[in-house]
C-alpha cells in the first residue's frame, strides 16, 4: 500500500486543510481554529483547553478532534494546549489586505510585538512577510508561546511557522528571498491599518 | 546483607510510577539508577507529553520528571539509590549485586522489577565509527541535560517520534538538521511531529537510507542514497551532505540482561523490539517473583511506561498482601483500561500485535511447564531446563 503525503513526506495534503478549514460564510466572520491534526494519536489536551466547548468531545483518546464551528470564538487558547503543535487560528475579517495567524513558536528569542518576520509554509519554505503583531509567552515553566502574526490575506491558509526576519536575512541563497522581499513591501504598505479583529485572544 | 521488599531496577517513568504505587499500599522499596538524577529519559524530554489530559498530557518530560523525583524524595517508603549499578542477578541467592558510591553492596529483595529501559540500535554504514556519529540519546544527553551543541550540520537517520522529536530540538537549539533519512516508505512516527520539523524547512526524505560516512578525523559529510524495493541503494541517486554530526534514532531493543540472567522465557518479536521476557497482565514473567515495565518490556512510549510502572506497583503490592481485594480490583481494571485506550489507535496497531504473539508464546509456554510437570513424578529430578523454570519466588 502506498502511504498517503502526510506520512511519507510530513506535509498534509490539500483535501486533508481544505477537511479542517470552516465554510466560506464562518471564514467571514472572524477568528476561527485550524486544527492540523490527522493522525489518530491518543491525545486529548485541545478538547479539556477549549472553554467554549467548541471542540466536540471525543469519545475515545485516540479520535481526531472535530470544531463546531458556532461556538469557536477563535480565542486560540487551544493553540497553545495542543502537545503537537498543529492548532492554529486564523482571522481572516482582521482587514481588507491583512489577516491575522497565531502560530506556536517554541524558540529563542521570541519576537517582539511589531518585529518584521518571515512567513514560512507547510514545507518551509518562505512565502513572505508578516509582523509579529501580539506576542503570548508561554506559561512558566513550559507553556507553548504563541505569535500571532499579521500576514497577507492569500497566506491565511498558507502560512504556518514563522523566522525572525533579521536573522533569515543573514542567510545567503534562499530561493524564495526575492518573493518575500515583494511580500515584505506589501506588508508594510498594509501595516497602518489596524483592525480590531484580532484582539478578543484570550489574555492571562 | 540489606533486605528489601521491592527493588527496582532503573528509576525512569516505569520504575518510578511503580515505586510511588506500591509505597503508597506500605511496600518497602529501594529504587535504584545509575544516574544520579531520578527521571531516566524523561529528564532530555522537552516536549509536551501526549495522552490524558488528567495524567500527564500537555506537560513536558523534564517538568513529568521534577514532579516524580520530588514525589520519591517526599516518600519515605522509598530509599533511592542513585549513582549506582546492579551488575547482577544472582537468582538461586535472590540476590543482586551493586556497585554503589560507597562501594560493592549485595540487595536481598523479596520482589524485583526490572525497569531498565532500553538500548539504542546501531545501524552498519562504511564511516559508522567515526566522531560525530551519535546515537540519539546521546544527543539528547549533550544538549539538553549539559548544555553543549553537538556539533554544527546534522544528519538524522530514522523517522520514530525520537528522530522527529531530536530534529526538533536541535534546530531549536540552533543547529542545522540538514535532512532526515528514513529507509522505509512511511514516517514512523506522529505525524504532528514531522510537520513540525517540516514546517522548520527540514526534508525528510523517506525510502532513504546512509550510504556512508566521511571524514579524516571525524564525520566531515555523508552520502544518502534511495533504496529500492529490495531495500538496495538505487546508484545514481546518491546525495552529498555537508555535516559533521550523525545521528541515529533507527530503534530501541530492550536492555533485559537481568532477566536473562534470572532464567525468565524470552522470546523474540520484532513489534516488541528485539528479545523480550514473556509476562502476564499484571507485568509478572515466568519467574514468580520478577515483573518487568517500560522500555525494559516492550519499546514504546513514556505514557505506556508509566501506566505499566503503576499496574506492576500495584500486582506486587498485592503479591505482598498489602492491597486488599475491592480496592485491587478496581485499580487494575483502571490500570488495564488506560493501557488498552493508549494503545487503541492504529500507532500502536504494531505493539498491539506483538504484545499478542508475546502472549501467545507465554501461553504455550506455561501448558509446557504443565504437561511437564505432570509427566515427572512428584520427588523425581527436574531436567536442567525444568529446573530453571521453575525458579523458587525470589528470596522467600
Amino acid at each position: 500500500m502506498k502511504p498517503d503525503m502526510l506520512m511519507s513526506t510530513g506535509v498534509p495534503s490539500k483535501q486533508q486543510i481544505d477537511g479542517v478549514t470552516p465554510p466560506e460564510s464562518r471564514r467571514k466572520q472572524g477568528p476561527f481554529v485550524v486544527i492540523e491534526c490527522f493522525q489518530e494519536i491518543p491525545c486529548d489536551p485541545c478538547y479539556h483547553s477549549c472553554r467554549f466547548g467548541a471542540i466536540k468531545p471525543l469519545e475515545s483518546l485516540n479520535d481526531i478532534p472535530q470544531v463546531d464551528w458556532d461556538r469557536c470564538t477563535g480565542c486560540g487558547i487551544c493553540v497553545a494546549a495542543c502537545p503537537g503543535l498543529a492548532i492554529f487560528v486564523v482571522d481572516e475579517a482582521f482587514s481588507d489586505t491583512e489577516c491575522l495567524i497565531a502560530i506556536p513558536y517554541e524558540f529563542v528569542p521570541l519576537p517582539e510585538k511589531g518585529d518584521p518576520v518571515y512567513l514560512l509554509d507547510r514545507e518551509g519554505r518562505r512565502v513572505g512577510q508578516g509582523v509579529a503583531h501580539r506576542v503570548v509567552p508561554g506559561r512558566k515553566p513550559q507553556g507553548t508561546p504563541v505569535v500571532w502574526v499579521r500576514a497577507p490575506n492569500e497566506l491565511s491558509m498558507e502560512a504556518r511557522h514563522l523566522l525572525p526576519a533579521e536573522k533569515a536575512s543573514k542567510k545567503a541563497g534562499q530561493a524564495s528571498d526575492k518573493a518575500a522581499d515583494q511580500a515584505s513591501d506589501k506588508a508594510s504598505a498594509g501595516e497602518s491599518l489596524t483592525g480590531k479583529g484580532g484582539m478578543n485572544c484570550v489574555s492571562r | 546483607m540489606r533486605r528489601t521488599e521491592l527493588a527496582i531496577i532503573g528509576a525512569g517513568p516505569a520504575g518510578v510510577c511503580a515505586a510511588l504505587e506500591a509505597a503508597s499500599h506500605g511496600v518497602r522499596v529501594t529504587l535504584i539508577d545509575r544516574e544520579e538524577h531520578i527521571g531516566g529519559q524523561l529528564v532530555k524530554q522537552t516536549h509536551k507529553f501526549f495522552g490524558w489530559h488528567e495524567k500527564s498530557a500537555g506537560t513536558r518530560g523534564i517538568v513529568i520528571s521534577r514532579d516524580l523525583a520530588d514525589k520519591v524524595k517526599d516518600n519515605p517508603g522509598i530509599c533511592f539509590m542513585g549513582s549506582t549499578e546492579v551488575l547482577g542477578y544472582y537468582g538461586d541467592d535472590g540476590v543482586l549485586l551493586l556497585e554503589a558510591p560507597a562501594g560493592i553492596q549485595l540487595l536481598e529483595p523479596e520482589r524485583l522489577l526490572v525497569a531498565a529501559g532500553a538500548s539504542e540500535k546501531m545501524i552498519l554504514f562504511p564511516g559508522n565509527d567515526l566522531p560525530g556519529v551519535y546515537g540519539a540519546g546521546a544527543v539528547q544527553t549533550l544538549m539538553n541535560v549539559r548544555g553543549v551543541r553537538p556539533g554544527k550540520s546534522v544528519l538524522m537517520v530514522g523517522s520514530g517520534n525520537i528522530g522527529l522529536i531530536v530534529s526538533y530540538q536541535l534546530a531549536q537549539a540552533g543547529v542545522k538538521v540538514a535532512a532526515l533519512v528514513e529507509a522505509l516508505p512511511k514516517i514512523g512516527g506522529y505525524a504532528v511531529h514531522a510537520s513540525k520539523i517540516r514546517r522548520l524547512g527540514i526534508p525528510i526524505y523517506t525510502r532513504h537510507t546512509v550510504k556512508e560516512a566521511y571524514g579524516k578525523n571525524s564525520v566531515e559529510g555523508a552520502i544518502i542514497w534511495e533504496l529500492d524495493d529490495n531495500w538496495q541503494g538505487i546508484p545514481g541517486t546518491e546525495k552529498g551532505l555537508d555535516v559533521d554530526v550523525m545521528c541515529l534514532a533507527t530503534g530501541l531493543t530492550p536492555l533485559c540482561e537481568f532477566l536473562w540472567q534470572a532464567g525468565v522465557e524470552m522470546a523474540y518479536i520484532p513489534e516488541l523490539g528485539g528479545f523480550v521476557p514473556l509476562y502476564d497482565e499484571h507485568m509478572e514473567t515466568t519467574v514468580k517473583g520478577i515483573y518487568v515495565a517500560g522500555d525494559a518490556a516492550c519499546i514504546e512510549e513514556a505514557s505506556m511506561a508509566m501506566a505499566e510502572g503503576r499496574l506492576a506497583g500495584l500486582a506486587i503490592a498485592r503479591s505482598l498482601g498489602k492491597v486488599p481485594d475491592g480496592e485491587f480490583s478496581r485499580k487494575r481494571e483502571d490500570s488495564l483500561r488506560e493501557l488498552e485506550e493508549l494503545r487503541a489507535g492504529p500507532t500502536s496497531e504494531v505493539i498491539v500485535r506483538g504484545l499478542a504473539a508475546m502472549r501467545k508464546r507465554l501461553e504455550e509456554h506455561l501448558s509446557q511447564e504443565h504437561s511437564s510437570r505432570q509427566a515427572h513424578q512428584p520427588g523425581a529430578k527436574p531436567d536442567a531446563q525444568q529446573g530453571n523454570q521453575q525458579r523458587k519466588r525470589v528470596s522467600s
